[in-house]
């Protein structure tokens, strides 16, 4: 199957224009609802097909099983046609537990913030969970969906104390897929669509701005209007010379594609025989930008893309009855350009630039500029040169595992290497060019000089690899009414980055899962972590869990049941390390000298050579440590509803904070950290399915909601704080700042308010309320505004369904109590060299126009008085600027279509399935309204975030 | 196939190697490029190193704190600025904050305020006895293999008790008793110590100065080493020590020595025959290492003390005048009475003394060589503090906010050092300004003051001829003043005395000290007045004195307040054991 190339006017055809999308969608959603309202409440068919893991022993790292763990998983099959380039945007909302946000859409590195539970540690702690491909470290955000056989999150201390010091914020294992014995089936995706820019600012043009700079100018006491009626209304004209003498840019709209184009291509071949298996995946995946004007020459293109070559072969070999080998060689190959000004300019130029700054070209087909605006898009996009960074990533994998059941039935050994090796090289050419300004009678002043491009020089240069060993010797055997499950087993890894001390890390572990009657379970898991950043006898911990679970529906009194028709209980404790640093500071628990400069003796007044201590060391010095609890139920009614519920609990203590509002300066030195932190979370996990099937009809609907909450104990703050300054027994996460009232109405309201020490103010400037009580609006009177981006609830809605050779698949996400910043540019950036937004006409405003019209907003505005300098009262950080932003959106659609297998058989295919799909689609609710939620300032300080459309064919043979 | 069935044991063995060898070796990965303690102090060179660097933590008047650590600026921040001798004029320094009551308010990560001279100096004095302390636990380690090394040690470790002891004194003579660390604090250690009471620390600094003094030589080894402390520093700094001790304030609240232990230690240095009073007061402080310099601080050559110091409008009006002496201090040169020949208390309500304030044959000489004034000659230009001269008052422009006393110190400033030009005119003044801890002339009137308070005027320590008397005495002479009469009273002399220190020693940080320890604090508090100069029509000049000058100073509410610095709020907050000090309970954070 051959996909065109030339999408460009079927995407239009097919995917109406931007001004319908709206309206096309809304239609869509509401079908969607009617569906996800209607479908529980009708009762079709009578099979039953679980997606709950009642029944199951799961099998996590290492090969461990389990019965009695907090796990979530999701297939790669789930995952396999998601429109994003990126795996980590496809997990938020399909991983009860996972939650998401997306920061910006920079091809090559769009990817999701990722946090297990919330956020469970202190303000600027190390937050990541532990990831881990075919149990080795590796980056799998770059993988293709086709290489990938599940992605499984653990969540509990049953789960993860296996890992020891890296344990405690969770872990995400990734497994790649095997071949299976039989023949040879080749699978081909092909799938290409395009990206839209989504959240922008909408921009004023110069008509619109320059009358409101006359406002803002009025407002700080000028009295004759900036811009006089005949220049406004050449910037309305915007015909004959005007657009040269007075132009009124859309740098929007004039400088950024509304789509750009991405596809992706995956290979897979698999099958085998007995003695050998194989699973070969290749893919290519080619992400390209929004800028109207790069060079897009055979030579070399300025645009922002990204270009990826995937390809992995698994092997399996049965080298004889007892002893199997897995070999994984895999690579990724990334090629990230942007012009040589880099993606941040350029879109910093486009959104922060003037419209009557100066005509994009000039009379005579110059680039415009001025004297000192040599920031002219198409100069930047097209003749400034070009970057590229060249990422290779490179992993090995080789695994045994021997039976050993000569010694005793049940017994086997695994020992396991890999490779992970990290490539970068970056170099960029420089190119320069001209600007002409344009005078009022047309005259070109030429600025700079036009240059080609020049040599090469480096931008990056990096390399790093990790290498990993594990063995264990398991032993997995039921007697009778009793089954076990016990592993013991090592692991260590090294990570090298030249130049730097390696990180390792370095595991002992005990593991065992014993049940009885497969309906009681008791799991326990002992392991002894080490890590080298620790003193010399205190690099080892030793941590552990217990567990159990209960598979009530087993139990003879509950066969009979027709309601609940499985149910299981489970619940585990234990101890979890966190040893991540966000700190590059190594090995505190050092004590460390260093020469430096002396003191002056004698009469040369030149200083001598002097010794001393640069740095006390903390021998106690020692990693985060996390005592979790977790209880659960699973469970099924009327055999097609199936739910989940989780409650955890998570106390940490020993968590790096400084120490220094508690030491005593008698101490005579500085610690930066001490494990003095505490902090406590808590939350819970809710999923709630249902499966129907009537005929050929199956729907699958799962609702997941994640919810999470901590508060600090200890941080090592200062005593005596007022208590809006605590952070004790505040949320650990999150921006502090002021609360707004509002905007100061009158003269009345600024000399009958307390007095604010954060530079000038008037009325409608932003008035601040007094937290700590003191008359006096200071630094003193901020606090806790909430957890910036991260939320407390984060949910998602999951529906396929499935009709003949129709299929659908929505998913929903909503994420609650959460807050983000909005830059200013979404409303007045004028005071930082912006421009003004439509935002801007929500501003305050009292005052007498050029016409003797009187403009009173003061009862509806959400932004402060316009200005044109910058004022330190309205941009302190508050709940002016940093705003409550839940949403719920409607994140990904897919419909597909399989081709009958009548036809198939005709053609000798297997299976040809054509889908659709949709990445961000829409918001169904928006709290902020400004920009897109998830987080507005991606376009102001990156790159805009994408909503993506794409189509496509899977061909089986 | 008979190997691959073989192998069946491999990873059994393979394992089995894994676990054996995963011991703490493996986590090895430390960096080399940092010294550790042992590499340091088991090498001489490293080990003379540290203990040599142990000196950057004297700081003397002519630095103070910025940002957690001290710079030089110049004296721009002295001391001397809070007492009532001298006026800062500049009101963003941490003296001028301290005394306007600043340090209620401002918390010890401002800029500047009070965290210069309070929290700061706190800190940093506990920073340099824990760099001391270190010294001290491990220079046992260092191996010694030649007599002239072993001989170095000996020195080394008498300098390193000197030095514990001279921070332990700065500290005291600001806060009292404090807590004492004699060991290096570890990260497991309780630091919350307590403070020791005012004996218990006097003691312990006395003890520290005993040992320096029994391992350091009189003089040190070569000219190369000036700057480093010798036995006569250690005996000072006790004599120094125990006067504090015996004064009143201190012996009132336990401090348990008597005035005879301070003439005595004093008398001891005096003996020592090491050091001579200069035959010019001048000299005393612009020749470096001269013989009346007991310990001072090494620093590289300034050529910016005259920007911070000179009168305002000075060089085009660069200057920032930033302390000027007040009419008070004035007031305290002595002027010979013409009629006897002796010199007497200056007395403002003395036509006579007024009319010949400024007359050089009649005023004690150290009056000319230590300040300016209307009429005096410098560096070739006649000063004129009058309205309309060239060191007038201003009233307007940048430098309105600068107030004038009509004098300005020129003490540590050589008149004929040219160091650079600013707006064509020549700057000159001493570039190099050694600061001077402690100096014979103190030792002679410590001396005086604790035998005149043990014996009276006419008696001494030793039964010599070294009396109180003979002591203050040789003072008067160098200055060039008449001898107090050997009929002096017991009290009279102590006024005396008290004024004498007040001149000899005039911005050299004591008198603000020397007031809280004589208990007279309140001192600081009281209206401070300047000159007002008016030239008449005929060429001569109206002195009018009865003009206060501002800024306003802090009244203290509490009297208490004019003894003690307060202790930093964040400390005694991070150390509930710290009693606060009288007067300062009430402080609270902002």
């Amino acid at each position: 199957m051959k996909i065109t190339s030339h999408y460009h006017k079927k995407q239009h055809f097919m995917m109406m224009k931007t001004k319908n999308i709206k309206s096309r969608y809304t239609i869509l959603l509401t079908l969607g609802f009617i569906v996800l309202f209607i479908a529980p409440l009708s009762a079709f068919g009578q099979t039953y097909y679980s997606k709950a893991s009642t029944d199951t022993t799961v099998t996590i790292g290492y090969n461990i099983k389990t019965n009695t763990s907090a796990i979530s998983m999701i297939k790669g099959s789930d995952i396999e046609t998601h429109a994003t380039d990126n795996l980590s945007n496809a997990l938020g909302g399909l991983l009860t537990g996972l939650s998401a946000q997306q920061m910006g859409g920079v091809p090559g590195s769009d990817g999701s913030s990722l946090w297990l539970r919330g956020y469970r540690t202190l303000s600027g702690g190390y937050s990541q969970p532990l990831i881990l491909i075919d149990n080795a470290p590796g980056d799998y955000s770059f993988l293709d969906p086709n290489e990938i056989e599940s992605i499984k999150v653990l969540k509990d201390a049953a789960s993860t104390a296996i890992y020891g010091q890296r344990g405690a914020n969770g872990v995400i294992l990734v497994t790649t897929k095997r071949g299976k014995a039989g023949k040879m089936s080749i699978k081909l995706n092909a799938q290409t669509g395009f990206q839209e820019l989504v959240g922008l600012p909408t921009f004023l043009n110069s008509y619109e701005y320059g009358k409101l700079f006359n406002e803002a100018k009025f407002n700080e006491g000028s009295t004759t209007p900036f811009y006089d009626d005949a220049t406004l209304d050449k910037y309305r004209d915007q015909t004959g010379n005007n657009i040269y003498t007075n132009p009124s840019v859309d740098y929007i709209g004039q400088f950024l594609k509304p789509t750009a184009p991405i596809q992706r291509y995956s290979l897979s071949i698999s099958g085998g025989s007995n003695f050998a298996k194989y699973n070969i995946v290749l893919g290519i995946m080619d992400q390209q930008g929004f800028y109207k004007y790069a060079v897009n020459d055979p030579k070399y293109s300025t645009n922002a893309s990204s270009t990826r070559y995937n390809i992995r072969t698994n092997l399996d070999v049965q080298i004889n009855k007892r002893l199997n080998i897995l070999f994984n060689l895999s690579g990724q190959m990334t090629r990230n350009k942007s012009p040589y000004v880099g993606n941040s300019t350029i879109w910093s130029t486009i959104m922060h630039e003037l419209p009557n700054s100066y005509p994009i070209y000039t009379p005579t087909g110059n680039l415009g500029g001025t004297s000192t605006k040599f920031n002219n898009p198409v100069g930047l996009m097209s003749r400034s040169g070009y970057q590229e960074v060249n990422n290779r990533n490179m992993q090995a994998m080789l695994e045994a595992n021997q039976q050993l059941d000569f010694i005793t039935p049940g017994l086997t050994a695994t020992l396991s290497a890999a490779y992970n090796g990290f490539n970068t090289y970056g170099y960029q050419k420089k190119q320069e060019f001209a600007v002409y300004s344009v005078d009022e009678f047309l005259k070109e002043t030429k600025y700079g000089l036009d240059k080609p491009l020049s040599d090469g020089t480096d931008l990056s240069n990096d390399m790093n690899y990790s290498t990993s060993l594990w063995a264990s010797v398991n032993y997995d055997r039921t007697f009778g009414d009793h089954s076990i499950q016990a592993k013991v087993m090592s692991y260590l890894d090294k990570k090298a980055i030249p130049r730097y001390s390696p990180y390792v890390n370095l595991n002992n572990g005990v593991t065992v899962n014993y049940g009885f009657l497969n309906r009681y379970f008791l799991g326990g898991t002992l392991s002894y972590s080490g890590n080298d950043n620790y003193a010399p006898g205190n690099r080892f911990g030793l941590f552990y869990s217990v567990s159990g679970a209960w598979d009530v529906h087993k139990e003879s009194f509950f066969e009979k049941s027709a309601v609940l028709t499985a149910l299981k209980l489970r619940s585990s404790y234990g101890l979890v390390g966190n040893n991540g640093q966000v700190t590059t500071q190594r090995y505190l628990y050092q004590t460390q000298y260093t020469t430096g400069e002396g003191y002056p003796f004698g009469t040369t007044y030149s200083s001598s050579n002097g010794t001393l201590e640069s740095q006390a060391g903390n021998p106690f010095f020692t990693w985060e440590k996390s005592k979790q609890f977790n209880i659960g139920i699973d469970g099924g009614l009327f055999k097609k509803i199936y739910f989940s519920f989780d409650y955890y609990t998570d106390n940490r203590f020993d968590m790096l904070a400084s120490p220094m509002n508690k030491l005593s300066d008698i101490f005579g030195s500085t610690l930066s950290y001490t494990n003095i932190g505490k902090v406590n979370s808590k939350g819970f996990e809710v999923v709630l399915g249902v499966n129907e099937k009537v005929g050929d009809f199956r729907l699958n609907l799962e609702l997941n909601a994640t919810f999470s909450d901590n508060k600090v104990i200890e941080n090592g703050e200062v005593n005596g704080l007022f208590s809006n300054q605590q952070a004790i027994s505040k949320q650990s996460f999150g921006e502090w700042g002021l609360k707004s009232l509002g905007f100061f109405y009158d003269a009345a309201d600024v000399t009958n308010s307390p007095v604010q020490k954060f530079g000038t103010y008037a009325p409608g400037d932003v008035k601040y309320a007094d937290l700590n009580g003191d008359n006096v609006i200071d630094a003193n009177d901020r606090t806790l505004l909430g957890g910036t981006g991260i939320p407390n609830l984060f949910t998602s809605a999951n529906l396929k369904l499935s009709f003949k050779g129709f299929d659908l698949g929505v998913q929903f996400v909503g994420l609650f109590n959460r807050q983000v910043y909005i830059p200013s540019e979404f409303s007045n950036a004028i005071p930082n060299g912006g421009k003004l937004a439509v935002g801007a006409y929500q501003r305050w405003a009292n005052y007498t126009d050029q016409n003797g019209d009187l403009i009173d907003t003061r009862g509806t505005a959400i932004y402060p008085r316009l200005l044109t300098a910058v004022s330190t009262n309205n941009t302190q950080n508050s709940t002016q600027n940093i705003k409550a932003a839940d949403f719920i959106r409607l994140k990904n659609i897919e419909i597909g279509y399989s081709l009958p297998k009548v036809w198939m058989k005709a053609i000798r295919l297997e299976n040809i399935r054509l889908f659709c799909n949709g990445y961000n689609l829409a918001l169904l609710y928006d709290e902020a309204k400004v920009g897109d939620p998830e987080y507005p300032g991606a376009p102001i300080w990156s790159y805009g975030k994408t909503r993506i459309l794409s189509f496509g064919a899977s061909v089986s043979f | 196939m008979n190997t691959i069935k073989n192998i069946k044991w491999l990873i059994p063995l393979i394992f089995a190697t894994i676990i054996t060898s995963c011991s703490e070796d493996f986590l090895d990965r430390a960096p080399t490029s940092a010294l550790n303690e042992q590499q340091v102090f088991n090498d001489i060179q490293l080990t003379r190193q540290y203990q040599l660097r142990l000196y950057q933590t004297l700081r003397g008047g002519f630095q103070s704190f910025v940002n957690g650590d001290f710079t030089d600026s110049w004296g721009y921040d002295l001391i001397s600025n809070m007492d009532d001798h001298c006026m800062g004029s500049k009101n963003d320094n941490g003296t001028f904050e301290m005394i306007s009551g600043g340090w209620m308010t401002r918390g010890e990560n401002s800029n500047w305020g009070n965290a210069f001279e309070v929290a700061r100096r706190w800190r940093f004095s506990y920073q340099s006895i824990r760099a001391i302390n270190i010294f001290l636990e491990n220079y046992k380690n260092t191996p010694l293999t030649t007599d002239a090394d072993r001989l170095e040690m000996k020195t080394m470790v008498g300098e390193a008790y000197f030095l514990r002891a001279h921070h332990y004194f700065e500290l005291v003579k600001r806060w009292g008793g404090v807590p004492l660390v004699y060991k290096v604090m570890q990260a497991s250690d309780d630091q919350r110590l307590p403070r020791q009471n005012i004996s218990v620390c006097i003691d312990s600094i006395v003890s520290d100065c005993n040992k320096g003094a029994s391992l350091m030589d009189t003089v040190v080894s070569s000219s190369q080493w000036l700057g480093r402390a010798t036995k006569g520093a250690a005996m000072g700094l006790k004599a120094r020590t125990l006067l504090w001790g015996a004064s009143q304030y201190w012996s009132t609240r336990g401090s348990g020595i008597p005035w005879s232990d301070a003439a005595k230690a004093a008398l001891d240095v005096i003996n020592l025959n090491v050091y001579h009073l200069m035959p010019n007061y001048r000299d005393v402080f612009l020749k470096t290492f001269n013989s009346e310099v007991i310990y001072c601080q090494n620093t590289a050559p300034k050529n910016m003390w005259d920007l911070y110091m000179w009168t305002p409008n000075f060089l085009g009006g660069l200057t920032y005048g930033n302390f000027q002496p007040t009419q008070e201090f004035v007031d305290c040169y002595e002027i010979k009475n013409n009629t006897t020949g002796q010199y007497v208390n200056f007395d403002r309500n003395n036509p006579d003394h007024v009319a010949n304030m400024y007359n050089k044959n009649r005023r004690d000489p150290r009056f000319n060589q230590s300040m300016i004034y209307n009429g005096a000659n410098w560096q070739g230009i006649t000063c004129e503090y009058f309205t309309g001269g060239n060191l007038g008052y201003q009233t307007v422009g940048s430098l309105a906010s600068y107030f004038y006393t009509g004098y300005c110190f020129t003490k540590y400033w050589d008149e004929n050092v040219l160091v650079g030009t600013v707006n064509g005119v020549a700057r000159k003044g001493n570039p190099i300004l050694n600061w001077i801890f402690l100096r014979y002339a103190d030792i002679l009137l410590m001396y005086a003051e604790a035998q005149n308070q043990a014996g009276g005027p006419n008696s001494s320590a030793d039964g010599s001829g070294k009396t109180a008397l003979w002591a203050i005495n040789q003072v008067r002479q160098r200055a060039g003043i008449s001898d107090l009469p050997s009929s002096i009273s017991q009290a009279d002399f102590d006024v005396k005395l008290r004024n004498e220190r007040s001149v000899e020693l005039c911005i050299e940080d004591q008198r603000f000290f020397d007031v809280r320890r004589w208990g007279i604090g309140e001192v600081l508090a009281r209206d401070l007045h300047k000159v007002m100069c008016t030239k008449n029509l005929d060429g001569t000049f109206v002195y009018d004195l009865s003009q206060t000058v501002g800024p306003l100073r802090k009244h203290y509410d509490n009297p208490d307040q004019y003894i003690l610095y307060p202790i930093n709020i964040e400390e005694v907050q991070r150390n509930p054991n710290l009693t606060q000090n009288p007067g300062w309970q009430d402080i609270i954070r902002n």
